[in-house]
């Protein structure tokens, strides 16, 4: 909590709660209008009214039996579960390493690690499709999820974290005869919940919503994921709203879940991010 | 981006002049199984269907090529480049009238003619307007796959009640008319103001946009024909669909906000699908100006990449698509209209109250400027609307400092 308990008196505190929940409503306006908009039938998507006994399910109905869309779902999940999981392990092993050990140009490595986050990922567009291109894996499952298993900025992140581990914990392991993997999985790992929290909702979320790439490395239909699969809904002169917001409000509920699941670790990620004990 | 792709482009021209040399042409037809890809950008499922179709059919002429479709989702253009810069791009594919010339331009796709000559497609077959953006310094490089044209749909209804008979034939109806149609709650007339609406004007008062090789910006006629329609957005008897609070022409048109539209003949599947009866409105073709007919064209061709490792199978394919017996399958599905002469005279036939989509055809300019169309279009769009919002008056004056400022 930011706000200490009885620091405030109670006509305060209903004036920020009051504040609060507006803004709550504010926000959540455009979510609901976008919800009731794919419950309206078609000739009543451009009207601001609501005639509730018109709204049903028929545009999901739609969507879900014209389209293929469990499996687009299904290669949503995969890709998304398994790229979060790379990025845990990977981008935490390579923060240790550089919080904790020593290794010859170890400041070299980092700031070429840091460095790479300046370049843009569309000038990348072309190499990697190249590199793909001669691996052969692309529109397979591999080119959509191993290029992105490691990310730079949340290995800088990481490495951040760690160093905030006090030393002692360390040496009196190493003492006791603790390996180094050993260290790293049974002392690291779990000191570092809400940091791996904030990461893997990041990743998650934005694996989820990407677009670019996977439209560019999947060709075939049974291998769109989500975003790329309900892009085809969008016609090229005219959509049907009802339709399209229908996708993005099933797209939108699996991040909504993983959120508020992880919300806890979340909050805790982003205050204690670069505090030094 | 536009540096980088010309730069991107230009590597590839060298990088495939380089294969090219090596490379002799295989010309003998496939004797062993070989799949073909196509390249096609992601539409609605009724279209999706046409194609599928026309390869079942494909296939069951030639069962030892298969076919596969390649969707691009997303932006088209950028992709199709990414797919050329690796030389995986599908050996056949969509390719819209208005970049084509560029792709054209940087020799990424192979010349047609000496093929058509082999296989015996000649292309007084084709609707002849539709073949002059796949048409640079005297090569074919693609042949039209179908095509739309704009049409004027109108209210029948709404027509009743105002003591309107049929469809505006000339200006001066068409003006009457709107004027007539507008009330408080309707508009008399809907469109986008945008060169791709608005450029008939400038032909049916005999002027000109596009001389076959570039733009014309300031010809005196076509600017009073342009005037002639901003100033029916000016009089408010003709808004956007933007100003009427609809998502494109085809909402304002179906929740009758406006009475009449002018748009292309995709608007029909929409109607359909929006359960308008239809008998309920009339397409006619655009009124006629001082000086004729006019209205667009928009058409995609297949083209043919030079990297393709079976050129005659390829080719072979895109004359079954573009010939009779695949332009069936876009005359029975009826959302756009068939490229093939022929097949047009059975689409009129099958529908007849489409008739007017057909008839445009004649008299059509296709939505194409040469190398910079993209430009061209963007001068125009906002000249336009600086006309309309009433910034700058003079519209001759403001095409010709943003020419200056866009087209360099």
């Amino acid at each position: 909590m930011w706000m200490k308990e009885n620091t405030y008196g109670i006509g305060v505190k209903i004036v920020l709660y009051t504040i609060c929940i507006l803004w709550a409503l504010i926000t959540l306006v455009p979510y609901l209008i976008a919800v009731i908009t794919s419950l309206k039938p078609v000739e009543d998507v451009t009207k601001f009214s609501v005639d509730f006994g018109k709204l049903s399910f028929s545009s999901y109905k739609y969507i879900t039996t014209e389209f293929p869309f469990m499996r687009w779902l299904f290669n949503s999940f995969v890709v998304a579960v398994a790229v979060t999981a790379g990025n845990l392990l990977f981008n935490s092993m390579a923060a240790y390493a550089l919080a904790r050990l020593s290794f010859p140009f170890k400041k070299v490595v980092f700031y070429i690690i840091i460095g790479t986050m300046m370049i843009p990922g569309q000038v990348l567009l072309i190499p990697i499709y190249l590199i793909l291109n001669k691996l052969g894996w692309i529109d397979s499952y591999k080119g959509l999820i191993i290029p992105w298993l490691v990310s730079a900025f949340y290995i800088f992140f990481m490495r951040q974290y760690f160093l905030t581990i006090p030393k002692d914990l360390e040496e009196a392991a190493l003492i006791d005869g603790l390996s180094r993997f050993g260290i790293f999985f049974k002392i690291f790992l779990p000191l570092s919940l809400p940091a791996l929290a904030t990461q893997a909702i990041f990743i998650f979320v934005g694996n989820w919503n990407s677009f670019m790439w996977p439209s560019i490395i999947a060709s075939s239909e049974e291998l769109y994921t989500l975003p790329v699969g309900l892009n085809s809904f969008y016609g090229q002169y005219y959509q049907f709203w009802n339709q399209v917001l229908a996708g993005a409000i099933l797209l939108s509920l699996p991040t909504i879940i993983v959120f508020v699941a992880f919300q806890k670790y979340f909050v805790r990620g982003i205050v204690t991010t670069g505090l030094k004990e | 981006m536009k540096k980088f792709l010309t730069i991107l482009l230009t590597l590839i021209f060298l990088l495939s002049l380089v294969a090219g040399i090596g490379a002799a042409q295989k010309d003998v037809f496939a004797t062993s199984k070989i799949t073909l890809k196509l390249g096609a950008w992601a539409s609605s499922p009724a279209e999706k269907k046409i194609v599928q179709n026309q390869i079942a059919a494909f296939k069951k002429l030639y069962p030892n090529v298969d076919v596969k479709i390649t969707e691009i989702v997303g932006d088209y253009n950028q992709k199709m480049q990414l797919l050329m810069a690796s030389k995986t791009e599908p050996d056949i594919f969509y390719m819209d009238s208005m970049p084509a010339w560029q792709y054209i331009a940087k020799n990424v796709l192979e010349p047609l003619d000496s093929w058509m000559k082999k296989y015996n497609v000649k292309t007084i077959g084709y609707e002849s307007s539709l073949l002059q953006p796949f048409i640079y310094k005297g090569k074919v490089y693609g042949l039209p796959k179908d095509y739309n044209t704009l049409v004027l749909f109108y209210n029948k209804e709404m027509f009743k009640q105002a003591g309107l008979t049929q469809a505006p034939k000339t200006w001066q109806e068409l003006k009457e008319y709107a004027k007539k149609l507008t009330t408080d709650k309707v508009v008399g007339l809907t469109m986008n103001l945008e060169l791709a609406r608005i450029q008939p004007f400038a032909y049916q008062n005999g002027g000109k946009v596009f001389d076959g090789s570039k733009p014309v910006f300031t010809d005196p006629k076509a600017l009073e024909g342009l005037k002639f329609a901003l100033d029916l957005f000016k009089e408010g008897i003709c808004k956007t669909p933007k100003d009427l609070g609809a998502g494109w022409v085809g909402d304002a048109f179906a929740d009758k906000k406006a009475a009449m539209t002018i748009e292309g003949g995709w608007m029909i599947p929409f109607l359909n699908d929006r359960k308008i009866p239809k008998d309920q409105y009339g397409i006619a073709e655009l009124p006629a100006g001082p000086a004729g007919k006019s209205t667009m064209a928009f058409t995609v061709a297949y083209v043919m990449s030079k990297n393709s490792k079976h050129k005659p199978e390829a080719f072979k394919l895109i004359r079954f698509l573009t010939g009779e017996g695949g332009q069936k399958y876009v005359v029975e599905a009826g959302l756009a209209l068939p490229s093939l002469k022929s097949a047009g005279v059975n689409f009129a036939k099958t529908y007849p109250e489409r008739k007017a989509l057909v008839d445009g055809a004649k008299y059509a300019q296709v939505y194409f400027y040469g190398l910079d169309g993209t430009k061209v279009v963007d001068v125009f769009n906002k000249a336009f609307e600086d006309y309309v919002i009433g910034k700058k008056y003079d519209l001759k004056k403001n095409i010709e400092e943003r020419v200056k400022q866009i087209m360099k």
